[in-house]
Formats: C-alpha cells, structure tokens, sequence
C-alpha cells in the first residue's frame, strides 16, 4: 500500500494567493474500505532556543510553542467507501491562504537551526477504529509573492569598505600589525534572494602572505522567549574568493549565490527575527593556523582578519 | 525533480547533519593529493593508456570542428611535451581499492555535507604514492564510477565525485605532471558536464515520464527552454555554487558552462565574471590552466564575444609581471619559475588561438581589445607586455597584420625584454612572421636598419646567427648587398676560437643554404665576402650536408670553367671524400657528385692544366673506383681531342696514356680495369703510340689472366666477360702483331676462360664463334687492308708470324669447335640449345670453307636443332633449307 501526495508543480514552490493543485495517488494490492478522505495543510514556526547547546537554566526555555501559520483541511471524500486494488487518483485544489481572517501573515519556507517555518501537506485515509488510518505527508515550499514584510525598495548601492590592521578590534600577528595590510573594495548589503552578493575586492598590500579569503554567509536567529531575547549566529555558508597569496592590487569579483531554502527573506516580526550577515574573512598564512586545524571563521585568530556586515534579502516582487 | 528532493533533505536534517560532520572529521577532507618523492622513478607512459573521450555531438558549426581537431593535437602534444618521472600521491579518499567498503553509509546529505558544504575539515589524511600510470587509471576508475552513479540516477554521488576530481588540480606540487592531470581531470569534468547538459535538454524536450514532447532547435534560445528546465538547471549552478572551495567551483562551473544556454542568451557578462574570478587562484599554474579550461568549454556557447579571452591574457601578463618582479637570487628558485612559465606557455598560447581562430573574427578588432590603436601598435596597458605572452601573440596574429605593424612590433619587442621567452627568439619569430608574407616590405629599408642595430648588440653567437637566419630572406629578397656581407662580417668575428654547438651549426647551416638557394650559380655563391671564413666554421655532419648541396647546384650549370670556382669546389669535394666513414655510411650520393663534379670541369684549350687537374683529383680520390674509371675515361677523351685538334700533340697524348697506366691499375674490378686498357689502348694506337698500346693491351691479358685465376670473378657479370672478351678479339684483328708472346696465346687465353664454369653455355658459345674466328681471321694468308683515310699503324706494319703459328692456330680452332660442341650439348634447355645449334651453324657456314668435314659438323648442329626444337620453328627451317642449298655442290 503506497501512498503519496503529487503536486502539479514538480519543486513544489507555490506563492501565497495561489491555487495548488495536485493528487493523491493510491497504490493498493488489496480492497480498503475507509470512511474518508481528508487534506490538511498546517503551516507554523517552530522555534527552539539554544540549539540544545546551552546550560540549564536556558534549557528550561529551550522549547517554545510553535506558532501556526496557517491550518486548514478539505475533506476530499466526506462519506464511506471503498478502493479497489491498482492505481487510483484522487485530485484536489485549494488556495494558499489562510480561512481565518485574523493574524494571516505568512512567512516563507525555511530551515534553520533554530527556527524553521514549514508547510506540511497531509493526506489522510480513516478506516474506522479497527484499522490504523493511512497517511502521508509532503512539504509545500512557499514563497511570499510580494515584499510584504518590507517595503523597503532595494537600492543597487554597494557598500565600501577597507580593512587594514587598525579596523581590527582583536589581537593579529605581530608581523602584521608591523608590516600593515590593506584590503579594500565594496559588497552589497541588500539583495533578492534569487540575485548573488555582488561586489569587488581589491588586496592593496599585505606584509603576510595570504593564504585565504572567503565570504561567509551568517544567519542570526533571535527568539523572544518571555522577557529575553535569544539570538544565535550561525554560519550558513563559506565561500572561498582567493586561494593563495594573490596579485596585488588585482580586482577580485564578489559572487556569491544564496543558497536556496537555508536562506529566506529577512523577518523581523514580535515572536522572532530572522536576519544575516555577510562576513569578509582574511586569513594569513602564519604557522600557527595549522596548530588550530579545525578552527572556524568566527573564532577571531591572530591570523584572521574579518569585517561582517548585515545583510538584508528581499523577495524579489 | 531529484535536485529539489535533495535540497529538502539537506533542510530537514541540517542540526543531524552538523553531528555528523563533526563525527566525519576524523576521516577527513583530502588535501595535496600530489605529492614528489624523488626517490622513486617510474616510466611516465599515461598517455598510452589514456584516451580522449569523443565529444563529436556537440560541435556543430564548422569553427567548433576546427578548434577539436586542434584541441587533440594541442592536448596530446601537452602531454607529450612534460611528463614527469616521479612519484605521484593521491589522497585514499580516492583509492578505490580501499573506498568501496565504506561506501554504504554514504547518504546524499553526508555527501553534501562533506564536500558540498563543509569541506573545511582539514585532517591530514593517509596519502598513497602511485605513478603517472597507476594514476592515470585510478582517474579512469573514477571516471567510470562517476558515469555509472549517473546512469544509476545518483547525480548527487556523480557531482561529489567530479569535485573530489577538480579539487585534485589544487595541487601544484609536481610541476611537470601538472599537464597531464589537468587533460585527466577535465576529460572527467567535460563527461560530467555533457550528462548535466543531456539531462537538462532531456528535461525541456520530453515530458516527465519521458516521452519527447518537442525537440529544441539546433540554434534554440533561452525562451525556447520550458521552465521546470530553467529551474533544474539554475539549481546546478546554485549547487555548484555552495562549493566552499575557489578552484573546483569554477571548475565545477566551467564544467556545466555550456548549460547557460538554457537560462538565457547572454553569455558575455557570465564569462567575464568566470574570468575575473579566476583571479583569486594564486598558484600561476592552476591560474593558468583554469583559464585555458574556459576557453575550451565556452566554445561551446554560442556567444561570439572574446573580450574575456583578452582579459584572460591580460591577467596572466598580469600575472607573469609578479612573478617576474619577486626577489630570485637563488638559481633554483629561478630554475622552477622558469619551469612554471614554460608550463603556462600552452595555456597563453591556446588563448591566443583562440582569440584569432580563423574566420571568428576580424583580427585587428582583437588588436583593439588588446589595446592596439588601428594606426600603429602602441600599449595601453598599464602592464608592459610579458615576453612570452607577446611571443604567443605575436605567433598568431595574421601574417597581414604583422607585415602592416611590422616597425611597431620591433619597437615593442626592443621594450620587451624579461626572462619568460629570450628577446632574441621573439626577434626571429618576428623575421619569421615577416618573411612569410609575400609580398615585398615597404619598409624593408629600415626595419634592415633596426635589425643591424640589434644585432650589433649580440655578441653571442648563436642569438647573434639565430636572429640574422629570420632576418635572411628579407634581406636577399630587397637584395640589400651591403646589409648581407656586414651581416655575415659579424659571424666569424663572434665565433673567436669555440667550437660550435649544434644549435649554432644548425642556424649557420641554414643561413648557408638560404644563400644558396639565392644565388643563380656556384660561382657569384663562392664570390661572397667572408665565406671562406664561414665555411671554415662548420663541421661534422652540417659541413657535409652544405658541402653536398654545394655541389649539387655546382653540377646543375653546363660546365664549371671558372679558375677560382674549381678549386673551391675540389678542396669541398675533397673534404666531403675524407669524410667518408668506408664502413658505415652509404656514400652513393656522395661519390655521385663529385663524379659529376669532375665530369663537369671543362678547361677548354687548357688541356695541360686539365690533365694536372685529373691528376690532383686521382690522389685526392683514391678511395673510389668510381672516379679512378672517369678519370681514365676523361684523359683518354683529352688525348682524343688532343689528337683531332692539332699536330704537335703527341707528348700530351703520351702524358695522358701514362696517366691512364698509372690510374688504371688502382680498380680493384679487372672487368673494368680491362675495358679501360682497351680504350686507352686505342688511343694509344690512334695517336701512334704503338709500344704504349702493346704494354696496355698486355696489361689487358694480364687481366684476363687475374680474371681467370681469381675465384672472385662470380661477382662479375657474364655479359660484361663476353663483351670484354669480343672486345679484346676485335682489337686483335688489327693490331695482332702487337702481342709480344706469340699471337697463339691470346685465343689459348679466351678459351681458358670460357672453360670457367660458371659461365652460362650462351656465353661460352659466343666467345667461342670470336675465338673460333679470330683464328680463322688470323689464319688468312693476306690480312685486309685499313682504311686509307685515317693515318695510323696498321695491321701491315704489326704483322710477322711464321707457319708454326699457323699450326697452332689450326690446332687452337679445332679444339675451339670441340669445345664449342660441347658446350652446346651441355646446354639444358632444349629450346635454347637448338637455338645456339643454329647460330652455331651460321657462323660455321661463313667462316669456313665448304668441304666434307664442315658438311659433317653442321649436319650435326642441324640434327642437334632438330631434336631440340619443333619442326615448324620458323629459324629452323630457315636454316635447314639454307644448310641444303649451302652444301649442294658437294
């Protein structure tokens, strides 16, 4: 007995307002009889605090109520019957929308580490007490059609920015405090989410060779848990613009694709925000690095130079 | 639809996976996963066993199809031209050998969580040391994993193989093997790459259970392509994308470049990015070949621009100019960087190829984009040009282009001087461009002028010739005779007491026979100032070719006369003679030439100066039998025309028969040595030189003697004994008196000879009929008169035997019958047999009289003729009816 839901859109990505279309597919070796057919969609954020990471007093917070989105169900088939063995489709339709008309704010899918916003599709066949109910279930990946957290228009400016050994607030290498270095350039710090982080990097000058630079992608998940605010960073994806000691004063493009569903429009709304943060990240060659093999960008080593900038994703409208 | 499950799952389970990575760190991430250890040498042989994947179903245009063609060439020469013998070490993570087993925890997320997303885990991890060889077919193995997870519908498992693939060409460390792993690496990559596009292309044509729905066009454009296609592919490059490192995204990218096509038509802007991306590779020679990479695979889209190649070119100038710029005091560290330049000499130079394929586009546009003015050439670049990287430009650019920039080019050349290419080379490959255009310089004056200038700067020899050699055909095209001799002045003056090296030998060879080739004869070719000099320069096995090529065109003009060419040629002759080594060599060529060349010499009415001249060469030519034979010839024809032309002739005709008596006895061949006797003989008789002639013609029998005793003579022809043989019996006819041992001895002589048994019974027979009738012919009570015309020592003046030598004679003919008898029944074929019985009766019937006993003998030649041969065989018939008429009488 397998049983699945299809939808008509193969990545499953619908945008709020729309109609979704699909089937169930049943795929019996033998009769069921059943009383009906039910299709619910529950959409809800679900939020977690620390990541599990954290001491006791905060894990007494660690869960909190998940708060819905929307939750709907459309009954396919309201009286008793009976499949027969084989193939059988059953299609359905609703709009993605809420029925309710109060608090109808819906977020875009997404998957972080302690938040994650989901749209689950259920089917479900109920076959009396004596049968156990059949069941299946499939993520919706919704997208929200137009700019409605933020109506702020994205400007194409790019932000400048120049990072020498005075801009770093941690301890460096003393080669480099003495011998100087010099990164400039400029990134962007607004952007659609289907567009890349755009911008250019340009080495000046450096007393220690470079042995790196990489964008990292961060993302800061805060959760209004009673009074506090708990917000956790965590990287979401590293991407790598220079191996090696590179030319001087040769622009380097910045070009980093969003990755798809670990990112998602900046939120900010009362319960919790979602926001991220681009990071520039200088690594110098030094032999203290190879000591610390499995130290990650955010740690500040003398042998790293960083600048985070936020980074605020739009919808595209 | 598999990408998006993919990406799902990745979502779900990211906290679960964190764990997991942690747990994987242990096994680690790969790194260096070449490593040298010089002290193992293996035989670099990969290319045998690798082979080229066909990609014949994408090209579709003509250009495409060219630049394939050109791409095997230039990959397998890449190969051929660096391999290296060490060592080579590849991380475990790719050993197949000891991977398979713990393949099975390998889900999709761990996969992209190992090297998709978190590749940062660097763990040193166990290495092992392969050769190129072992190498090479763990990269097949991969290769064909990475096909069958595909076929097996894991793309996911397929593209984590392909970035374990590139991130091997993060690696550097054995240099020269770098080439080939590169053509080992993207023939994976471009594999992968053409499965993404397949499967794309699948997704916009068929429907999603498979069936084709509309095929896309040849020249299909973005709008064309549905959007589930679109989606599937912008997901690959997202997933690429999310690659942490730099060098295998691009490559990853590069791989998959092609599938742009399906999003949207422009592929300018993606290319330029891709370029200026690349920037971020520090190591030189993964720079370099990343971009050689791009400009193989963006061929493939259908974008006309080349602006990035041009960018791609200015940023390896870029590039060369640091690495030129940093400290190199130690010469090892200057060893390797000129390694490193050599090894991305190819990538600029398929560039640059690239960049003016034939019929791609108009090439001074790419000079523009280059930074060249249409006017004149003139960098605008804020870098100078790197002199390899002009080199290669400078290589491709149309043959027209360099003729009409010709000055501006030498200018930039003469600003262009660094340590990747040698100026002097970039100033042949210059000449070289230039000379190949057709068409006559309008400036040849003064590039001349800039070319003496720069080569006044040369004092070293090879750079020096090696320069003047491009330069050459330019200058004796313009004819610029002033230009040519202070150029060839420069070449002994910088070849002070060394020894030259093959290099220079081949350079000054060339510019010789350049030369050579220029002037009409030999003798405007020896009247060139300094060429003594030069040709004193040469040696070995370039003195020899020159030398022969002298001759050669010394020997195509009617005749050599001139008095100052001769002996330049003798003394070249000469040289060429001694250095022949008698046991190794073919030495055919060799002695033709100078046979010729001797043959040639014409000295007119001189006929003094060309006996001594005969006789200079005789010992400068000891070795060849050959020359000794003209030699002979030539003064036997200088008594001749001696003779013929005046009276007082008879000392220089006596000179010429003593040269010959001195000359002939030096071959070793006594069929040849008798010829020559002979004739000289009868020069000797014709200019009256009677004694001269009897002292030949006995040196003659003394040959015949040799010839005779010596077992040698099987290597000789029959024909030639047979002619030597009726030859020697003529002369005897009227000059038989001369023979100072009896007129008997010299028929007793032949007959000796024809007893050898290795004689075929044609010959003998037909020496016999000479002997036969020379007997009869001397056996005559008055010999015939000589011709009243010709002045000369005839046979009245020679004659004086006795009736004893009439006996003998009678006694040497019957015996010479019997013999010829014989001979003739020893014949085994029948048909020649009665063939020999028949000529046989011929000559009988006219050399002697007719009486009883001939009529016997030839009764039985015609009975032998007839057992042999059939009855209506028209000969025999013939002479049936003649031996009947012929003997009616008796």
């Amino acid at each position: 007995m397998v049983i699945e839901i299809k939808f008509s859109r193969s990545n499953r990505t619908y945008r709020v307002g729309e109609l979704v279309e699909g089937k169930i597919v049943m795929t019996l070796t033998s009769p069921v009889s059943y009383q009906k057919i039910l299709l619910s969609l529950n959409g809800a954020v679900h939020l977690q605090v620390g990541g599990g990471l954290t001491g006791v007093i905060e894990s007494l917070y660690s869960v909190v109520k998940p708060i819905s989105i929307v939750k709907k169900s459309i009954e396919l088939v309201a009286l008793p019957g009976k499949l027969v063995p084989g193939r059988t489709e059953i299609s359905f339709s609703f709009y993605l929308s809420s029925e309710e008309k109060n608090n109808c704010m819906f977020y875009e899918t997404f998957h972080g580490g302690n938040i994650s916003i989901q749209y689950l599709v259920t089917a479900d066949i109920t076959r009396g007490y004596l049968h156990k109910p059949l069941s299946a279930t499939l993520e919706l990946i919704v997208e929200i059609a137009k700019a409605s957290l933020l109506q702020v228009p994205v400007s194409p400016e790019l932000v400048s920015f120049c990072i020498t050994q005075d801009t770093q607030k941690h301890q460096l290498l003393p080669e480099l405090v003495s011998g100087r270095f010099q990164v400039t350039g400029n990134i962007s710090t607004q952007c659609y989410i289907s567009d890349p982080i755009s911008g250019e990097l340009t080495v000046q000058a450096s007393a220690v060779p470079i042995s790196s630079i990489d964008i990292i992608l961060l993302r800061i998940e805060s959760v209004h848990a009673g009074e506090r605010i708990i917000s956790d960073t965590s990287v979401i994806q590293s991407t790598q613009i220079a191996d090696g000691d590179i030319c001087r004063s040769m622009t380097l493009p910045i070009y980093v694709i969003l990755p798809r569903l670990l990112v998602c429009p900046t939120i900010l709304s009362g319960l919790f925000s979602i926001e991220f943060q681009v990071s520039i990240v200088i690594t110098f060659q030094s032999e203290l690095s190879k000591l610390y093999p499995k130290s990650d960008f955010r740690t500040l080593r003398p042998w790293l130079a960083s600048l985070v900038l936020p980074l605020r994703i739009f919808r595209m409208t | 639809m598999q990408e998006y499950l993919f990406d799902c799952s990745i979502a779900r389970s990211e906290t679960w996976m964190r764990k997991v990575a942690a747990a994987n760190h242990t096994k680690a991430d790969f790194e260096d996963p070449l490593r040298t250890s010089s002290a193992h040498v293996t035989v670099s042989s990969c290319n045998q066993s690798f082979h080229y994947t066909s990609k014949e179903s994408f090209c579709s245009d003509e250009g495409s199809q060219l630049s394939k063609k050109e791409w095997v060439v230039f990959s397998k020469s890449l190969m051929q031209k660096f391999s290296s013998s060490n060592m080579i070490m590849m991380p475990t993570a790719l050993d197949f050998s000891a991977r398979d087993s713990k393949e099975y925890i390998e889900t999709p997320a761990t996969v992209h969580i190992e090297d998709l997303e978190d590749p940062d885990i660097r763990v040193k991890e166990e290495k092992k040391v392969f050769t190129q060889q072992e190498y090479a077919s763990q990269l097949q193995e991969l290769k064909r994993k990475i096909d069958q997870a595909w076929k097996a519908g894991d793309h996911i498992k397929a593209l984590k193989l392909s970035i374990k693939v590139s991130r091997l060409l993060i690696d550097t460390s054995v240099l020269q093997f770098y080439p080939t792993l590169f053509l080992l690496v993207i023939d994976i990559l471009d594999i992968f790459g053409d499965m993404v596009w397949e499967r794309i292309k699948k997704k916009a044509e068929c429907s999603e259970d498979g069936a084709l729905i509309c095929p896309l066009p040849e020249n299909f454009l973005a709008v064309d392509v549905c959007t589930e296609a679109k989606e599937t592919c912008h997901n690959w490059f997202c997933k690429i994308g999310s690659i942490r490192e730099l060098l295998p995204r691009l490559y990853l990218e590069l791989a998959i470049l092609r599938c742009r096509h399906f999003m949207d038509d422009n592929h300018e802007a993606n290319l330029h990015r891709l370029t200026r991306m690349m920037r971020g590779l520090a190591d030189p020679l993964a720079f370099a070949y990343c971009h050689l990479y791009m400009a193989c695979r963006a061929t493939l889209l259908p974008c006309k621009d080349y602006g990035y190649l041009v960018v791609s070119i200015s940023d390896i100038n870029f590039f060369m100019r640091t690495i030129l710029e940093k400290e190199t005091s130690q010469t090892h560290v200057s060893g390797k960087r000129k390694l490193i330049v050599n090894l991305m000499e190819p990538a600029i130079e398929w560039i640059m190829k690239c960049i003016f394929m034939q019929g791609r586009q108009m090439a001074s546009h790419a000079l523009v984009k280059f930074g060249f003015t249409k006017i004149a050439l003139d960098p605008t670049w804020n870098v100078p040009w790197t002199s390899i990287v002009f080199h290669n430009l400078l290589k491709q650019l149309p043959g027209e282009i360099v003729c009409v920039h010709g000055l501006d080019i030498l200018e930039l050349l003469e600003q262009t001087k660094d340590a990747t290419v040698s100026q002097h080379l970039n100033y042949r490959l210059l000449g070289l461009r230039l000379s190949e255009g057709q068409s006559h310089l309008a400036y040849s004056d003064s590039l001349l002028r800039r070319i003496m200038q720069v080569l006044s700067q040369y004092y070293h020899l090879e750079e020096y010739l090696v320069v003047a050699n491009s330069y050459l055909d330019i200058i004796l095209q313009c004819s610029a005779d002033g230009t040519l001799s202070s150029i060839l002045e420069g070449i002994p003056l910088r070849a002070t007491n060394t020894r030259l090296d093959e290099s220079e030998l081949d350079a000054l060879l060339s510019i010789l026979m350049k030369l050579l080739d220029h002037f009409n004869s030999i003798d405007e070719f020896f009247a060139l100032e300094h060429f003594t000099a030069i040709h004193k320069l040469l040696n070995g096995i370039p003195k020899n070719v020159i030398n022969m090529h002298i001759l050669e065109k010394a020997i195509r003009s009617q005749s050599i006369s001139n008095l100052t060419t001769v002996p330049d040629l003798f003394e070249i002759s000469k040289a060429l003679h001694d250095s022949i080594d008698i046991l190794n060599e073919d030495h055919q060529q060799q002695s033709y030439l100078i046979c010729r060349f001797i043959q040639k010499v014409n000295f007119g009415d001189d006929r003094e100066h060309h006996l001594s001249f005969l006789a200079a060469c005789r010992a400068a030519f000891s070795f060849f039998d050959v020359i000794m034979d003209i030699l002979a010839h030539l003064s036997n024809n200088l008594a001749v025309t001696a003779i013929k032309a005046n009276s007082k002739f008879s000392n220089f005709v006596k000179a010429c028969v003593a040269f010959n008596e001195v000359t002939i006895p030096s071959i070793s061949n006594p069929i040849t040595c008798m010829n020559l006797f002979i004739a000289t003989a009868e020069v000797a008789l014709f200019g009256g030189l009677v004694s001269h002639a009897a002292e030949l013609l006995n040196s003659a029998f003394d040959c015949l003697q040799y010839l005779d005793i010596s077992g040698t003579c099987k290597s000789i022809n029959e024909d030639e004994i047979l002619s030597v043989s009726c030859k020697l019996c003529s002369i005897l006819v009227f000059s038989s008196g001369i023979h100072v041992g009896g007129i008997a001895e010299i028929p007793k002589l032949l007959k000796s000879v024809v007893n050898q048994s290795f004689l075929p019974t044609r010959v003998r027979t037909k020496i016999l009929s000479t002997v036969i009738s020379l007997c009869a012919y001397l056996s005559q009570d008055m010999l015939p008169l000589p011709a009243k015309n010709i002045k000369s020592v005839g046979n009245e003046d020679l004659q004086f035997f006795g009736d004893e030598s009439c006996e003998e004679l009678l006694f040497l003919t019957s015996d010479a019958l019997q013999d010829l008898f014989s001979a003739i029944e020893q014949e085994p074929i029948l048909a020649s047999r009665g063939k020999l019985a028949l000529e046989a009766f011929n000559f009988l019937i006219i050399t002697f009289e007719v009486n009883q006993e001939l009529h016997l003998k030839c009764s039985k030649l015609i009975d032998i003729a007839k057992s042999c041969l059939d009855s209506k065989d028209k000969f025999l018939q013939t002479t049936v009816s003649l031996f009947v008429k012929h003997f009616e009488g008796l």
